[in-house]
């Protein structure tokens, strides 16, 4: 192996580039037209366009991103994850390319990736599956008649979801016709498949998935789990491991179920095992996720294995280390996204007109911007993960909450202020976070904005009128130029030249 | 000296701003604050309040202020003088909460509507959004078409408060 393509854009595009770099591996990237500028691209040793801003004209188009790997003569591909990261039909079309797919075999992911398949194998391995009604093109009829038996809250879901995506709560059953039309919507516009099933919401439950490695002699270790209780329109927002929720015996139980259900589909490369576990200790299999995942980083800081390099090892043919892997510490990830918790986490796309991100001891940020760039319209809304690491939870919150104050995105609305609240918050920090915990306690949530900040604000702009040129980047006091290098910068007292400024027009 | 008004998403605050020495007063809801604000380039600021002292950063475009101090980010608007030019869609004007591509128009001009049904169907970064009537009523104009790609902000759809709905419409 010495060149990987990897197909995919974001943060993620930018965490396998290092991956690469650092095992000696050529890292191409591809691009579509709304990506042309992306960090990714800047990046990578070379970036090959493959398409309009549409993924299904880009980032999902296989035959593209199978000849664009064919053209830059990339002997491997990696497709991160979403997009393609779960779709055997890619990585089928990969291997019959002569290249390498980074991830499991074809048969692996179809039968996992096919949520109502999966849940029958894990059934038949003898691994609690959540009540509900799978069954291959279920009907209307079929699916309405099952949510009577079951009774209400349900969940619809996609057989060709999963993470988060093509799942509709059903809170009354009068909600089921609309829940099912655009459920089977969104599903056959995102998963080019409507299929759909119906599990029981369990009401109050904690999102714990195991980690797993497996490599292609039937090695399987486990890394211990994710904690990914806190989430918000059902997609993860905080994760943590280890989860404060699970005990040794619990832990061993979970690592348990998962490794069985990587022997009974023959598991090669990475994936998690996702399971539901209710507050009694009773666990049900939720899904396999096929590929990495979004908080990956989290296992890498608190066991030191580095996954994505382990993804390219695998690949290429390696066996896994016997000893086992001790994790230490604790480790939580936020994910900043580009939306609006004030308005029901609503996207919001932009400019990035500032951007400082943190850093310092355990602190880790993956991010897929920079300022100055435009973040587009078409993808998801992450923008980025902190991770903190510490040797106790309370001293890793405490480590998150410094990070995320530092953290400095200006010219889109994030949920950086929300995420400090929500890490500061009594719920989060009794460690007590089930799937409920944001609808519970931050409905209706709107930013606090202290009186004394508002009047900064306005003083910035009082100042800001009168000299622009302190708003502008590299451009000091010193209207725009910048001194040549040694040349001693002269302190410019601001209200110099100002002289005697008034705000408004025509009033004094 | 002057007066601005913030406008902090639909709250609007109202500010009375003076210089005095090297340090701007400005008062508003009946507290006062006395800001130093040292420029360091790029963006950057010291601002000492009291006996407190932070680092703010700033950032503008067009009619948009933005402003990051001791974990807060604010975005605002600013207008010289009392409440003016400070456009608010009218309470009965449905607005877009993000930019996106208009996927369905679920309802058409004239029809009645209940409090809650879908109208329109957004799509923006894999979600989808659905706006709902904010009212009983009935439809007076619908401005997007399936297929249109609108900015956030944009008002999508304008109602009517249904008769006897008296006095609660906004």
């Amino acid at each position: 192996m010495r060149k990987v393509l990897i197909a995919n854009r974001g943060e993620i595009a930018v965490r396998i580039i290092r991956a690469c770099r650092e095992l000696g591996l050529a890292a191409a990237a591809v691009y579509s037209e709304a990506d042309r500028d992306a960090l990714h691209v800047r990046l990578a040793d070379e970036a090959l366009p493959i398409g309009a801003a549409d993924p299904r004209e880009s980032y999902l188009n296989i035959g593209r991103l199978v000849d664009a790997a064919g053209a830059c003569g990339a002997d491997a591909v990696h497709p991160g994850y979403g997009f393609l990261a779960e779709s055997a039909a890619f990585a089928t079309a990969v291997r019959d390319a002569g290249l390498t797919f980074v991830g499991p075999p074809p048969e692996v992911i179809a039968a996992l990736g096919d949520k109502i398949e999966a849940r029958r194998t894990m059934e038949r391995a003898g691994i609690p599956v959540i009540p509900g009604y799978a069954a291959p093109d279920a009907s209307d009829g079929a699916l309405t008649a099952a949510a009577r038996r079951l009774g209400a809250p349900l969940l619809v879901k996609a057989a060709g979801g999963g993470g988060g995506r093509g799942v509709r709560p059903v809170e009354r059953l009068d909600d089921l016709p609309e829940a099912l039309e655009s459920a089977r919507r969104e599903a056959g516009a995102a998963f080019g498949s409507s299929a759909l099933y119906l599990e029981r919401h369990l009401p109050e439950v904690h999102h714990i998935e195991i980690q797993i490695l497996a490599d292609r002699e039937g090695t399987i270790c486990h890394l211990g789990e994710r904690e990914c209780s806190v989430q918000r329109r059902l997609q993860k927002l905080i994760e943590e491991t280890p989860s404060p929720f699970v005990a040794p015996p619990l832990r061993a139980r979970l690592a348990e179920a998962a490794v069985a259900a990587a022997e009974a589909v023959r598991y090669v490369n990475a994936g998690s095992v996702e399971f539901l576990v209710e507050p009694g200790g009773q666990f049900f299999f939720l899904e396999v996720n096929t590929r990495l995942q979004v908080e990956h980083p989290i296992t890498e800081v608190a066991t030191g294995v580095d996954l994505v390099k382990w993804q390219l090892r695998i690949a290429a043919g390696e066996s896994l280390p016997r000893e086992p892997v001790v994790p230490r510490g604790h480790a939580i990830e936020c994910r900043i996204y580009a939306e609006d918790p004030a308005q029901d986490f609503a996207p919001s796309p932009g400019p990035i007109l500032a951007l400082r991100e943190p850093g310092g001891p355990g602190i880790r940020v993956d991010s897929g911007v920079y300022e100055g760039w435009q973040i587009p319209v078409a993808y998801d809304p992450l923008l980025a993960k902190v991770v903190a690491w510490d040797r106790t939870r309370p001293e890793a919150i405490a480590r998150l909450r410094e990070a995320l104050r530092r953290y400095v995105l200006l010219g889109c609305r994030t949920n950086l202020t929300f995420l400090q609240d929500v890490v500061g918050h009594e719920a989060f920090r009794s460690g007590h976070t089930t799937t409920r915990v944001i609808e519970q306690h931050f409905r209706g949530w709107r930013p606090a904005v202290p009186d004394e900040i508002v009047a900064v604000a306005a003083a910035v702009a009082a100042l800001g009128e009168q000299d622009p040129a302190i708003l502008v980047r590299g451009a000091g006091g010193d209207g725009g130029r910048v001194p040549p290098r040694g040349e001693p910068q002269a302190f410019q007292d601001p209200w110099e030249g100002v002289g005697r400024w008034r705000m408004g027009a025509g009033r004094g | 000296m002057g007066e601005l008004t913030l406008h902090l998403g639909d709250r609007a605050v109202t500010c009375d701003v003076e210089r005095e020495g090297d340090d701007v007063v400005v008062r508003a809801g009946g507290g006062t604050h006395r800001v130093r604000l040292s420029p360091l380039g790029a963006g950057v600021l010291r601002v000492r309040m009291g006996d407190r002292s932070a680092i703010a950063t700033v950032a503008r475009q067009g009619e948009r202020w933005y402003l990051h101090l001791e974990g807060h980010t604010l975005e605002y608007r600013v207008a010289s003088g009392e409440r003016r030019g400070a456009p608010r869609p009218s309470g009965a004007g449905l607005v877009a909460p993000m930019p996106g591509l208009v996927t369905q128009v679920l309802a058409g001009v004239g029809d009645s509507v209940t409090v809650g049904q879908p109208l329109v169907i957004i799509e923006a970064m894999k979600m989808e959004h659905v706006i709902r009537a904010s009212l009983g009523g009935r439809i007076r104009a619908i401005n997007v078409r399936s297929g249109d790609q609108i900015e956030g902000g944009t008002v999508v759809v304008e109602m009517s408060p249904a008769e006897g709905a008296g006095g609660s419409a906004p």
